[in-house]
């Protein structure tokens, strides 16, 4: 049994002699009717996460759950039914594959491809600290396909980070927690999506509340790439307001003065995907993908 | 030794400078600018502090290693020389094989020559002076007249003053005016934060061949911020002596618990913090920047 299994097992509170479930365990029980093997593993303030076994194919699968408390929210549940519609429609190697959002006793989720073998990039990172050239740019290209996927379906990610990166053994990389689509109507949603994102992979424009546009995530990925060769962000501190003002002040170092080994070239793309203007950021993901290629070269020559 | 039951392939925490386990933090990497700058641009004197145990003579060893041949750097770090001491010894590098019973004016004129025949050249030529807070008055007099070795718009030589905060303070001294006035760039090395501790000591388990960098749990990571206040050498020092209590009680973590042992046997925290259980800690540590 996982941690947090245990934990909410033991959160059930008692009222007099009856026993009132927590959510998560009510959503176990509603939940289980369908999988088999559930097991909470993670919980925050907008969505509980299951691994189960079952649908179709009778595979292990993740389940993400609305907050059945923020369920009667009609903004929330719309934002969770945009963005598991988003998501739903992208059909990419480096894209989690998400079904449509659905509805039953009142619980709202989405199922999501899942391969136990893979491990978060936080978790990684956080063991290993920095990864070796090749390996980070590896996972940023393969990150950064996933995005041009997404981008010309129309799909922004606007919360991309390490917590949402999966790597299996062999390096291969899938991107969850997509998206919502780009449509400026959707600006409210765009906001709440990256004032759920950690201020170190936010955009000057995410953090400001101003547009964000397929640029926003070049960013996040920047700063993701930065970590993963330097085992810093560009700008560390648990205070976010204190990350946005160094963000519009400063320029991060760049990562080569950090890590010398790292080839300068990198670094310049880097240093790019950072700028504090999205205009003079890449124009695409897949302008990125040409100048990190370009870049490694210096590594090989 | 720790070092196979944490995975290690050398002492992570050895004090001996070792330039692969350069942590460059900020301040560090503006102190490298600067003297980069400073020296490039033939800028005059330069004075970079910081506290005991920052770093400060690893980074300007760093500093140097930056520069080619055509930059001949003197390195001085013995505050406690004579004046003649002092110009035995810089003569010494600079390689001037003067004869025994030479004069301080044919010595001067000897250098004067020189640094010309090196500017001329393109070669610039610096003079490091570490540990310059602890320098008597008339040394640092010494120091600004070799200042006047100069063409109409360039110094021919570079001086960079390394101290302790107290520098500052020295170089207030109404017989230093002179002195003060002619630098030209300032700049400090910085405790480190918070953050930064954490990312240090992963670094160097990292820069000592570990698989996991995140030996040490938060709680420990954050008593040694309070502890050491962010001072390198005393985080190096805390660092060692928890991986060896952690190996002695089979501890696969270093945890709060085994640095507060550590910080105990090695008697750094101040006797009435220790009753209260309270360590007195900067604002540094506690707003989190």
């Amino acid at each position: 049994m996982s941690n947090l299994t245990s934990q909410f097992k033991k959160r059930g509170t008692t009222t007099g002699h009856a026993v009132v479930p927590t959510a998560a365990e009510q959503a176990q029980a509603v939940l289980s009717k369908w999988f088999k093997a559930l097991q909470l593993t993670q919980m925050d303030a907008r969505a509980l996460r299951f691994t189960a076994q079952g649908g179709s194919a009778d595979v292990r699968v993740q389940l993400e759950v609305l907050q059945p408390s923020l369920a009667a929210d009609a903004r929330q549940r719309e934002l969770f039914y945009l963005e598991a519609f988003a998501a739903a429609k992208l059909t990419h190697f480096n894209i989690a594959r998400t079904s449509k959002p659905q509805e039953t006793e009142g619980l709202h989720f989405c199922v999501i491809e899942y391969k136990p073998e893979m491990c978060r990039l936080r978790d990684r990172l956080s063991r290993n600290g920095w990864l070796e050239v090749d390996a980070a740019c590896d996972i940023a290209d393969q990150v950064a396909s996933a995005l041009d996927c997404a981008h010309a379906a129309g799909v922004l990610h606007l919360q991309l980070s390490p917590d949402c990166i999966w790597v299996e053994p062999n390096g291969w990389t899938t991107v969850a927690g997509f998206g919502i689509e780009r449509a400026p109507q959707l600006a409210w949603a765009h906001r709440e999506r990256a004032r759920r994102l950690a201020a170190a992979y936010a955009s000057v424009e995410q953090a400001s509340g101003a547009a964000c546009d397929e640029r926003s995530d070049l960013y996040s990925l920047g700063a993701m790439l930065y970590e993963m060769l330097t085992d810093r962000v560009p700008f560390d501190s648990d205070d976010a307001e204190y990350v946005r003002e160094r963000q519009l002040q400063f320029t991060p170092a760049p990562p080569h003065l950090i890590s010398p080994e790292l080839p300068e070239a990198i670094s310049v793309v880097i240093m790019k995907l950072l700028e504090k203007e999205k205009e003079n950021r890449f124009a695409s993901a897949a302008e990125f993908q040409v100048a990190l290629d370009e870049a490694r070269q210096t590594l090989k020559g | 030794m720790y070092l196979e039951f944490y995975g290690l392939k050398e002492c992570p925490f050895s004090l001996t400078p070792d330039p692969r386990y350069i942590f460059k933090t900020e301040s560090h990497l503006e102190v490298l600018a600067t003297v980069k700058y400073g020296v490039d641009q033939n800028k005059g004197l330069i004075v970079v502090s910081g506290e005991v145990g920052c770093g400060k003579t690893t980074i300007l060893r760093a500093a140097l290693s930056t520069f080619g041949d055509e930059v001949l750097a003197i390195y001085i770090f013995n505050p406690f020389l004579t004046a003649a001491e002092f110009f035995e010894q810089l003569t010494g590098e600079m390689d001037l094989r003067l004869p025994r019973t030479v004069t301080k004016p044919e010595m001067l004129s000897a250098m004067g020559r020189m640094l010309a025949e090196r500017h001329a050249a393109g070669l610039r030529t610096v003079l490091i002076v570490d540990e310059a807070h602890g320098l008597p008055t008339a040394l640092l007099e010494e120091i600004r007249l070799l200042m006047n070795f100069e063409t109409n718009s360039e110094k021919l030589l570079q001086v960079v003053l390394c101290g302790q905060p107290e520098l500052a303070e020295t170089l207030n001294r109404p017989q230093l005016r002179q002195l003060k006035q002619r630098i030209s760039l300032r700049c400090g090395i910085k405790p480190l934060s918070i953050f930064e501790i954490s990312k240090y000591i992963r670094f160097r388990l990292k820069q000592a061949g570990a698989t996991n960098v995140g030996l040490f749990d938060n709680a420990a990571v954050k008593l040694i911020g309070q502890v050491s206040q962010g001072i390198p050498r005393i985080i190096n020092n805390i660092c060692d002596n928890a991986l060896l209590y952690g190996y002695a009680a089979t501890s696969e973590v270093i945890t709060r618990e085994i640095v507060e042992e550590v910080v105990r046997a090695l008697d750094l925290v101040p006797p009435s913090a220790s009753e209260n259980n309270v360590v007195d800690f900067g604002n540094e540590f506690s707003s989190g920047r």
